[in-house]
């Protein structure tokens, strides 16, 4: 089968950008940034994108540029041994797509409410009473919530048709779309988000720089976390869109451009999302530190309430933010899918249409748990689990792999030959030594944590529940990597 | 909005954007997009 190719480098740029940047860039990052440290945090967090983050980048483009393949031929192409790391990279990303497609429902849902701001003036009942109807633990299920049901239908049908698309017509075609608009989205949201009264108090605690934090190894930790959770590393994803870039394409270049394009992207809606919060706090009499919040509760809960006090342009706010959110997590769900689809082509030898068939009803199946009414309790457990064993795990495998096993040089010589930036010695010390080292000490202290106390207070049998998944996710990769592949 | 917070808002822009734009200015000379 000829493999499919980019349409231009331009193209495969923003689709990368498109997988990195998610929903954590908007709800995520600025939280880290306001509680760690202030703009102190932006030191350990360039210094983590500088000696990991870009670094691992190059890895997954190198590999599949190199092997041109997804993530589980890439790795058995470097070592049949390593093919299982592959596909717990993609079994894990299809895991996250399946519950991660339904916040993006929710979004979607929200775009619709904005035209009324349906969610009134308890944004908290609303989201959590009228929208999931939640339950009272883990083990009511309670039904499907209608609307979010509906939502998670459509997500997956978008999904299903940009990619059953293809490479150049389908998931280039999406992002060369997706991106300007989400960026003209970001634009418009930080122009109204710092246009407002008390708008500059509530930048001033987004920026305001604590010092003193940088002795802390928590922050250290939070920032190489964040650069490893933001750049869509460790899913495979990153290999398989590398592998369709022409022969003579630059890696490690385009690993740069990626990287600075995600972080900007953070740090510029922070603005956006500290500005209204700081016109929130001054309106209310209330401090930052009373309305902050960050995931969920910033996206459903405090935004909701923010915008229906605003002065003015609120319908049009609160749209372009919930489609904000539906546009970053949209560009990232069709890489995951992408990323699963890419693994199953290779190894069994299948059309593109049967591959995304395959996986996009695996997925929403997978999803249907999600959309329940208690299905919020399960997001989190099992969100809580795959970031631990999943993505960390698996860029900790990949860089120990690849480093130290197969060998740093091969990869380094490959994406060296057409690159207009050269990975230098830095490359190498990162790969072998800084990425793994700081990812050892990340899944210990998720692992101490995890045995030191239930997460979240949910009961042991439904975090078992959850273990049980990962741990089902990780065979069913042992069995995907044992089968005999249909294309060698 | 204090001295400092300016300070970092800058240092986050000129690294970020800087670096964006220092590396798409190495590809349109070399290769392009």
């Amino acid at each position: 089968m000829v493999r499919e190719l980019w349409g231009s480098r331009l193209g495969f740029i923003l689709a990368a950008v498109g997988s990195a940047i998610g929903l954590g860039n908007i709800w995520r990052f600025n939280y880290l940034v306001y509680s760690n440290g202030g703009g102190a945090f932006l030191i350990p967090y360039f210094v983590a994108l500088f000696t990991a983050g870009i670094a691992l980048m190059v890895l997954e483009f190198g590999l599949g540029d190199k092997f041109r393949g997804s993530a589980p031929m890439s790795m058995r192409k470097g070592n049949r041994r390593f093919e299982w790391i592959g596909w717990w990279a993609v079994v894990g990303g299809l895991i996250i797509t399946m519950y991660y497609v339904v916040v993006i429902s929710w979004a979607f849902v929200y775009v619709f409410k904005s035209f009324t701001l349906a969610w009134g003036e308890d944004t908290k009942a609303y989201f959590f009473g009228n929208v999931l109807q939640l339950t009272d633990s883990p083990w009511q299920l309670g039904g499907f919530s209608l609307e979010v049901l509906v939502g998670v239908v459509v997500i997956w049908l978008i999904n299903w048709f940009i990619d059953v698309g293809g490479v150049k017509k389908g998931i280039e075609k999406a992002n060369m779309i997706f991106m300007p608009l989400l960026w003209i989205l970001a634009i418009i949201l930080v122009i109204r988000g710092v246009t407002l009264p008390g708008a500059w108090g509530g930048i001033d605690w987004y920026l305001k720089p604590d010092f003193s934090r940088l002795t802390d190894y928590s922050v250290w930790l939070a920032a190489y976390g964040q650069i490893f959770f933001t750049l869509s590393l460790g899913m495979g994803i990153m290999i398989a869109y590398a592998s369709y870039l022409p022969e003579d394409s630059d890696v490690v270049n385009n690993a740069f451009i990626v990287s600075f394009a995600n972080c900007a992207f953070s740090f510029l809606v922070g603005f956006a999302v500290f500005g209204t919060l700081g016109y929130m706090a001054q309106a209310t009499g209330q401090g930052i530190g009373d309305v902050v919040a960050q995931s969920i509760g910033l996206a459903f809960v405090v935004f909701p309430k923010a915008i229906s006090m605003l002065p003015a342009l609120k319908v049009f706010t609160a749209v372009v933010f919930f489609l904000a959110l539906v546009v970053a997590g949209l560009s990232s769900s069709i890489s995951l899918v992408e990323a699963f689809a890419a693994s199953l082509m290779d190894k069994f030898g299948l059309e593109r249409k049967k591959a995304v068939n395959i996986t996009v009803a695996v997925g929403f199946l997978g999803s249907l748990i999600y959309a329940t009414k208690g299905g919020l309790y399960w997001l989190d457990i099992v969100d809580h689990f795959i970031n631990t064993y999943g993505l960390v795990l698996v860029g900790l495998l990949e860089a120990v792999a690849i480093g130290w096993i197969f060998g740093a040089d091969k990869i380094k010589e490959w994406v060296n030959r057409n690159s207009e930036v050269n990975a230098g010695p830095w490359w190498d010390v990162s790969i072998k030594v800084i990425t793994p080292l700081v990812l050892v000490v990340l899944l210990l202290f998720d692992i101490k944590s995890n045995l030191d106390a239930p997460y979240s207070g949910y009961p042991i049998s439904a975090l078992g529940l959850g273990l049980v998944i990962i741990l089902g996710g990780m065979v069913v990769s042992a069995v995907l990597s044992a089968k005999q592949a249909e294309v060698e | 909005m204090s001295a400092e917070s300016i300070g970092m808002g800058i240092f986050g822009f000129v690294v970020l954007y800087g670096g964006l734009f220092y590396f798409l200015r190495i590809a349109m000379k070399s290769k392009g997009l």
